[in-house]
C-alpha cells in the first residue's frame, strides 16, 4: 500500500516537473517569437520610410516602370509594418504576468471612452449607428488592466464598425 | 454595445452586437486562433490577429470571450470578467 503511494507521489512528481518544463519551453518559444517579430518590424519600418521618402521626393523623375515599383514596395511594406505591429503586440500580451499593471477599473468609465473615440470615427460612416445598453449600471468595478480592457472594447467595436458597413 | 452583470453580481458581461455578414457557425471558435480568417472575410482587409488579442487579453483576466450569430443579421460577441 505505501509503495504504491510512493509510486504515485513519484508519477505526480514527473508530471509537475513535465509541465514545468513545458511552460518554460512556451515562455521560450514566446521571448523568441517577440525578439523575431521586433528585428522585423525594425526592417519594416525602414523599408516604409525610405519607399514613402521616394514615393514624396522622386516619384515624378523616375520612369514609370520605377514609380509603379516604388508604389508596390510602400505598399507591401506598409502590410508588413502593421503586420509585425500586431504579431508583437499577441505576443508581448502572450509574455504579461497575470496580475502585473492590474488595479480596479470601471468597464462603465471605459466603455464610455471608447464610445466618444468611435462616434467621431462613425461621422464618416452616416448610415452606421452605435447604441450602449447600461442598464441603469454606473460602476462596475474589475480588477484588470485598463489599457487591455480598452484594447478588446475599442477591437470589437472596430470589427463591428468594419463589417456592418 | 450592452453591460449586464451574470451570476448574480460575479461577472461584468459586454457585449457587441454588428449587423455585418456574420460567422459561418462552424468557425464561431476558430475566429479566436492566430491568424484565423472567416471564409466569410476574405474580401475585408485584416491579418487575424486583433480577435487572439482579444482572446489573449480576456483569459489574462480569467474571463471568456465568445460569438454568436444574431438571429436577424451579423454577430455578436460577448467577453465576461470576474467583477470586485
Amino acid at each position: 500500500m505505501e509503495s504504491c503511494t510512493n509510486n504515485e507521489e513519484n508519477l505526480f512528481n514527473e508530471l509537475n516537473n513535465k509541465i514545468a518544463e513545458l511552460e518554460q519551453q512556451l515562455k521560450n518559444r514566446d521571448e523568441f517569437l517577440a525578439h523575431a517579430v521586433h528585428e522585423l518590424r525594425g526592417a519594416a519600418h525602414n523599408i516604409y520610410f525610405i519607399s514613402d521618402y521616394l514615393s514624396d521626393h522622386w516619384l515624378n523623375i523616375i520612369p514609370s516602370r520605377q514609380q509603379e515599383h516604388v508604389t508596390i514596395i510602400k505598399g507591401l511594406a506598409e502590410h508588413l509594418k502593421v503586420l509585425s505591429e500586431e504579431l508583437l503586440d499577441f505576443e508581448l500580451i502572450s509574455l504579461e504576468i497575470t496580475g502585473a499593471h492590474f488595479n480596479h477599473v470601471n468597464l462603465v468609465e471605459i466603455i464610455s471612452d471608447s464610445i466618444e473615440y468611435y462616434q467621431k470615427t462613425l461621422l464618416r460612416y452616416p448610415d452606421l449607428q452605435m447604441q450602449f445598453h447600461t442598464n441603469n449600471i454606473s460602476e462596475a468595478i474589475i480588477n484588470g488592466h485598463s489599457h487591455r480592457i480598452r484594447q478588446v472594447i475599442t477591437n470589437l467595436l472596430a470589427n463591428a464598425i468594419k463589417y456592418s458597413n | 454595445m450592452e453591460l449586464t452583470n451574470q451570476h448574480g453580481i460575479s461577472y461584468w458581461q459586454v457585449s457587441i452586437s454588428d449587423k455585418g455578414i456574420g460567422v459561418p457557425e462552424d468557425e464561431l471558435e476558430s475566429i479566436f486562433k492566430l491568424f484565423f480568417r472567416s471564409s466569410k472575410a476574405k474580401s475585408v482587409p485584416g491579418h487575424g490577429i486583433g480577435l487572439a488579442i482579444c482572446q489573449k487579453i480576456i483569459d489574462n483576466h480569467k474571463g471568456q470571450l465568445k460569438a454568436v450569430n444574431n438571429k436577424n443579421k451579423g454577430v455578436t460577441f460577448y467577453f465576461s470578467i470576474p467583477a470586485v
